[in-house]
């Protein structure tokens, strides 16, 4: 039973190890200054130079760009099952089912894609 | 269930109720005229309604001979065993009762229109008037006991709300008080008589079909049963509540501080008479009960007596009419006593014509006189007023039992039938003699109502300048005077309608609904230690079980075809001097002006002073009243309120005061900080499923 | 999941009929606006209103029918049925009433533009949705999605209106506590998964044993449970309540007050009854002392309120505590006897949801008072009892109507409140809750302090001396349909009860 879970255990190593493998990567290649101890002195001491404003903000586009990536991209996840079952369904005889069910599904996002447009968020001003 | 034209009844209640809705609720915003219309437009239709169900009723092949139908709107309450249905009867007696009631109101309701001209108030008073119309219908519609009280506390909730329309007079808030408590008292007998045909295993159901129907049977086995007797007295109790009979009609007369028209409409031609109605409808009950029906016999012929000797003296114009109300209803619970139920309906609908021409003419002369009542203050208004006169007169004739108007014809009626009864009961001819006085004194203060107000000369200023109300009001005057006059006629004594050859329709019509059964082994009499040998129809259309043994009798005294004709004339020929009796009498004393001429009985009026001071003062009752009940019952209520002011509200306060400590102390954990919240989640997840550990663990 | 072997036969599409259309009318209602512009605006809520009364015909139809679909996993029983004629009565009403402030000619010029956003339809559909899904859903995966569509279209229409902080601070504080409750659910779930390696209310119902001693089953029905609290209100859950009813609209508040309880209450007596039922000898010391709970605090907490809009709040938390009272005489009822698909509810069902229904048009009628009153929902938040000082002598139709609905909540005699607490308390009785019982009465006592507190204010004080919130009652007829079709609803089933205990007569388990 155990057995199921060995592809989930290799992921989670994979992905633990390309992690630490990034990090040490970058350890090592980034240039570092010590050019003055004053580095030192800043919040955040690790001897990177500090920019940008402190508190820092998002542009709201931001948010607007994972509402579309919920759109555009979350569907290729049910895109993927569905596809592998026609093979079942047709041999059921609901082939066409198989198709509507597809099609209503897009024809939801779609309207969910032109209210965005609708609402000028691709307006990037 | 097949549809009937007869349930189209149910709209004749809806159409006042809805009256109600639209003037309660927008009355203050619609304009004058509107309102004058929709009020006596729903009355109307509810009037051409039962015009439709009598119609339909007596041309409906299967309601042959009195039978009932019943209309089911719905189910009103169900718990457990026990179903209370929102059903109407009809049947003979609901359908007179119906046509009386939405007919009478109309034509008040016309009259009001011109009376209320010009009170701010007018809406509200409409609304309340349509309303006391629906509730007045749910009374007489109703085919169970516990929906008639629906009725019967609506009328009771209208004529409170009414006799105090006028809220800013004082007088007129407590006779409405004083009217609401005294009804409320009478209500608790019909909701104790109620609550033991429940709990009696004997009736099944508060239907009045089935209470009737049970009592048939339960007759046969408790003829007379102290059980039926106390079921009866406390219904009975009800009814001297809401039709003012001794000892609880104190509140009648108060009641006149609402405006005329109620006062014609409720407190005369309708509500008051709810009770000799609900005894009608109850027949077989009571008629298995003679001891409780000598005792509304009884006091229906006490207090016809007693009311009839107030109002006597009374100066006030309007008091006159209520105690002779009081009287005229004593007559119809004594016609009910002595088992002729439907004369006693026949005197309510021929009363409900004068009556109310009586109240409506009396409003007419308030309005004249620019609300003086007085009639001290009046005279000569014959003259000023002609239409209001004349109609007046029609109505005192009526009351007063003048031959060929209608009040001649029913009281007649009742006055024989307590004839008959005393012979088979000859105690009960006292009853008799007392009925006949009573005739002689209405008679009497009618008259000297009509010469004080309408003839000699004017008295004061205000009789001078009286005038005549507008067509509005004078045109129902005239429709009612018509009905005073001719609503005798459906019942002519069978004496003189058997020689013309027809037979009594109302009687024919009212009899299989309304009249008195009797059980074969008990003649009526049995009772009162005489043998009766009248009875022998069976019962037509009854289905109960055991109909073999059950007959019906004529009631006696009421069946006059077996009666011997002479003293049957000879009793219509005692009405007729009484009543003259009366009416010269009073022409005598109110008009004779040379008194020297009759000095001996100049000071025997001289003596009788005291009596005429004595009833002008009610014989006291009220006072009676006031120190035996209320002054005691203030006394009680004194020591309530310390006990309540120092023990319960103490208890109740520190309560309050406790559980408001309590709740801002809980308070200071609402702080409006999310994660605060997010917190309170947390732990309370943690403890639910701690809890349901250890509930397992102790499992 | 048994749906291995799913199959499409499985679906019955006049089950689904309600939500299809709906889900359509969604859709239309987002796009419309984008057409429809000034006067033709109307078009939309047209839309809306035409797509509730189809759901609405569309349930009726099949009524009795016991229909079911996707394996079981959704079930049109007449249950989900009569809820659902609720949801789609509560959303109608609230359209046409919030209609008025969104098309702006309807309304009398000098009104405040609210709900210029066209988008509040559509939320308002998609929250039917969810509620007809969780009150028909018969596995915890559907019930979670269900009670997501719910909530998160309701986390929007509780900042609606853009021009109060307070509606954003309600909007903001709703998703986070409602994120975090989730996140309980979710989690709940999983571990029943765990346990029980199904999700269907049936399978759960035949897998779990009241001996076993499992106890990530128990942790999971813990959770779950906790989940379904935060949806109802119930202490210790209850914290967001009073500022997001406070903060929203006030037509919102009362439709989250109204649907989203009674929607929460459907799909808990289904979990508790049709899942978990074997173990009651378990969950029940929990339920109990939830239950007194949240009726005790929630009435303590509204007894020193002064703003009517928390003062709602809190006493819609007491009445998710009585109403937990018929969760404990389903669990009680049916433990016993054991559940058999197709057998009427029983009594403890009945008058679960004829409180339900009382509770519902009497909360929603009085919140739309408050609306009614104000002229704006900045007004509308702050309204207090002070303010309705002597309002029979100004506006008596409002302050009539108000007293209805608030002798309903305290449940006096001739309305709905009086009877659903009595035959709730009767039920109660009857299955030995004697303690529960005396507890539930001490607090209705204690209710009806604060509920005649704003009726003695209203008719038997002056006005106050400063302007009052409710000077100017936004002149609105629209408001009517919620109004009156409340006080009939009141009324009716106060009066005539009968006609409704019927058709919950015919209410039936499974199908």
């Amino acid at each position: 039973m155990l057995t199921a879970y060995v592809p989930i255990l290799i992921l989670f190593a994979f992905m633990v190890a390309i992690s630490l493998i990034i990090i040490v990567l970058s350890h090592y290649l980034s240039s570092r200054k010590y050019s003055s101890r004053e580095r030192f002195e800043e919040p955040y001491e690790c001897g990177l130079s500090t920019g940008g404003i402190k508190p820092g903000r998002y542009p709201v586009k931001f948010y607007l760009v994972a509402i579309l990536f919920v759109v555009f991209d979350v569907e290729a996840v049910f895109l993927w099952p569905w596809a592998i079952s026609f093979q079942s369904f047709r041999e059921m005889g609901y082939s066409v089912f198989w198709y509507a069910e597809m099609i209503v599904f897009l024809g939801i996002l779609l309207v969910g894609y032109v209210y965005l447009v609708g609402k000028n968020a691709f307006d990037w001003k | 269930m097949e549809m009937n034209l007869l349930d189209l009844v149910g709209l004749a209640i809806a159409f006042p109720l809805l009256g109600t809705l639209i003037l309660g609720l927008f009355g203050r915003f619609m304009p004058r005229i509107a309102v004058s219309i929709i009020a006596p437009a729903t009355v109307g239709l509810s009037f051409i309604i039962g015009l439709i169900t009598l119609f339909v009723y007596r041309t409906d092949s299967a309601l042959i001979g009195g039978q009932p139908y019943v209309s089911y709107l719905f189910t009103w309450i169900q718990s457990g065993d026990f179903t209370a249905n929102f059903s109407l009867l009809i049947d003979p007696l609901s359908i007179t009762m119906m046509l009386i009631v939405t007919g009478v109101s109309f034509i008040i309701h016309v009259y009001s229109i011109g009376y209320m001209a010009h009170d701010k108030d007018h809406a509200r008073f409409f609304a309340y008037l349509n309303l006391f119309v629906g509730a007045m219908l749910i009374l007489v519609l109703a085919s169970s006991l516990p929906v008639m009280f629906i009725g019967w506390e609506g009328v009771g909730l209208c004529s409170y709300l009414l006799i105090g329309f006028w809220y800013e007079k004082a007088s007129a808030n407590i006779a409405g008080m004083k009217a609401f408590v005294v009804n409320r008292i009478g209500d608790f007998g019909v909701l104790i008589a109620m609550f033991m045909l429940f709990a009696s295993e004997n009736f099944v159901s508060l239907e009045f079909l089935d209470i009737n129907g049970a009592a048939r049977i339960f007759g046969e086995t408790n003829y007379n049963s102290p059980f039926i007797i106390a079921v009866c007295l406390f219904l009975f109790l009800g009814a001297t509540g809401k039709s003012a009979q001794i000892p609880l009609y104190i509140w009648l007369p108060d009641a006149m501080e609402g405006p005329t028209p109620v006062s014609a409409l409720i407190h005369a031609a309708t509500m008051v008479t709810a009770g000799v109605y609900m005894l009608a409808r109850l027949n077989v009950l009571f008629s298995i009960a003679p001891t409780a029906m000598l005792v509304v016999a009884v006091i229906g012929c006490a207090t016809a007596f007693f009311a009839a000797t107030i109002a006597l003296s009374q100066v006030d114009i309007k008091r006159v009419l209520a105690y002779s109300t009081v009287s005229q209803l004593g007559y119809m619970f004594l016609a009910c006593g002595v088992g002729a139920f439907w004369v006693g309906i026949f005197h309510l609908m021929t009363h409900a014509f004068f009556k109310a021409l009586l109240f409506l003419g009396a409003g007419s002369v308030i309005h004249g006189m620019s609300d003086d009542q007085d009639i001290r203050n009046m005279g000569g208004l014959a003259k000023r007023m002609p239409v209001t006169y004349w109609t007046f007169l029609v109505a005192a004739l009526a009351i007063a039992g003048v031959p060929f108007f209608s009040g001649f014809f029913s009281k007649d009626e009742i006055l024989a039938s307590t004839f008959w009864f005393g012979a088979e009961f000859p105690s009960g001819k006292i009853l008799y003699v007392i009925a006949l006085i009573t005739a002689f004194m209405t008679a009497f203060y009618m008259f000297r109502l009509v010469i004080r107000t309408f003839l000699g000369k004017p008295v004061t200023e205000k009789a001078k300048k009286a005038h005549e109300s507008p067509r509005v009001m004078t045109i129902p005057l005239i429709i009612l005077a018509v009905l005073a006059f001719v609503g005798g006629y459906v019942a002519l004594p069978h004496v003189i309608s058997g020689p013309l050859g027809y037979s009594n329709p109302l009687e024919q019509f009212l009899k299989p609904a309304a009249q008195t059964y009797q059980i074969s082994e008990h003649p009526v009499g049995e009772a009162y230690g005489v043998a009766s040998a009248e009875y022998v129809e069976t019962i037509e259309g009854v289905s109960v079980e055991g109909e073999d043994v059950i007959h019906e009798a004529a009631g006696h005294g009421e069946d006059e075809a077996h009666h011997p004709a002479d003293i049957s004339w000879y009793l219509i020929l005692a009405s007729i001097v009484f009543a003259g009796l009366g009416i010269w009498g009073a022409y005598l004393y109110f008009r004779m002006t040379d008194w020297a001429k009759l000095p001996a009985l100049s000071r025997l009026i001289r003596r009788l002073q005291i009596v005429n001071d004595w009833s002008l003062k009610k014989w006291f009752v009220d006072e009676l009243y006031q120190y035996t009940i209320v002054e005691p019952g203030k006394v009680l209520a004194q020591i309530s309120l310390i006990f309540d002011q120092v023990v319960v509200d103490g208890i109740v306060n520190g309560t309050a005061g406790f559980f408001a400590f309590v709740g801002d102390r809980i308070r200071r954990f609402q702080t409006g900080i999310v994660r605060e919240y997010a917190l309170g989640i947390l732990l309370g997840a943690v403890s639910v499923v701690i809890i349901v550990f250890i509930t397992r663990m102790v499992l | 999941m048994t749906s291995m072997e799913f199959s499409p036969q499985t679906i019955d599409f006049t089950a689904i009929m309600p939500i299809i259309i709906i889900s359509a009318g969604i859709l239309v209602t987002l796009l419309l606006p984008f057409a429809a512009k000034g006067r033709a605006k109307i078009i939309n809520p047209l839309v809306a209103l035409i797509v509730l009364l189809a759901a609405f015909i569309s349930s009726a139809r099949i009524w009795d029918l016991g229909r079911a679909s996707f394996d079981g996993m959704y079930t049109a029983d007449n249950a989900t049925l009569f809820a659902s004629f609720i949801f789609i009565i509560v959303a109608f009403i609230t359209v046409i009433a919030i209609t008025a402030r969104y098309c702006p000619f309807l309304r009398s010029p000098d009104g405040e533009g609210l709900f210029a956003s066209p988008e509040v339809f559509p939320l308002m559909l998609t929250v039917v949705v969810g509620a007809i899904v969780m009150s028909a859903s018969r596995n915890l995966i559907l019930t979670f999605l269900a009670i997501e569509t719910l909530s998160i279209p309701l986390y929007v229409l509780a900042g609606m209106n853009l021009s109060s902080e307070r509606s954003k601070e309600a909007s903001l504080k709703y998703f986070l506590t409602g994120a975090f409750a989730s996140g309980f659910l979710a989690y709940g779930i999983s571990l029943i998964y765990g346990a029980v390696g199904k999700l269907g209310y049936h399978a759960i119902l035949d897998a779990c044993s009241p001996t076993a001693a499992d106890y990530t089953l128990y942790a999971g029905l813990a959770l779950v449970a906790v989940g379904f609290g935060f949806k109802v209100a119930l202490v210790p859950f209850h914290a967001w309540v009073p500022d997001v009813y406070q903060g929203s609209p006030a037509l919102i508040s009362g439709f989250m007050a109204s649907l989203v309880k009674a929607a929460g209450f459907t799909a808990i007596l289904r979990f508790f009854g049709e899942g978990i039922v074997p173990l009651y000898g378990i969950w029940w010391v929990a339920i109990a002392i939830i239950a007194a709970l949240t009726m005790t605090v929630g009435n303590l907490m509204a007894l020193n309120q002064i703003v009517l809009k928390r003062l709602l709040a809190y006493s819609s938390i007491a009445h998710a505590g009585y109403l937990l009272l018929a969760v404990l005489i389903i669990g009680k009822e049916w433990s016993e006897k054991g559940v058999t698909a197709g057998a009427p509810l029983g009594d403890a069902m009945q008058c679960a949801f004829f409180y339900l229904a009382g509770y519902v048009f009497a909360i929603i009628g009085s919140f739309a008072i408050i609306w009614w009153l104000t002229p704006s929902d900045k007004e509308g938040a702050l309204l207090e009892i002070d303010d309705v000082r002597g309002l029979n002598d100004r506006h008596p139709l409002h302050a009539a109507l108000f007293a209805l609905f608030l002798f309903s909540l305290a449940g006096f005699p001739i309305t709905a409140g009086f009877l659903g607490k009595f035959f709730l308390f009767a039920s109660a009785l009857s299955h030995g809750f004697i303690l529960l019982v005396v507890f539930a009465l001490l607090n209705a006592v204690l209710s009806a302090y604060y509920y005649l507190k704003i009726i003695v204010a209203m008719y038997m004080k002056s006005a106050p001396e400063h302007a009052s919130l409710c000077e100017e009652p936004s002149p609105n007829p629209w408001i009517y349909a919620v109004v009156w079709t409340c006080t009939l609803a009141t009324l009716w089933l106060g009066i005539i009860p009968a006609s409704i205990l019927g058709l919950l007569g015919s209410v039936s388990v499974g199908g």
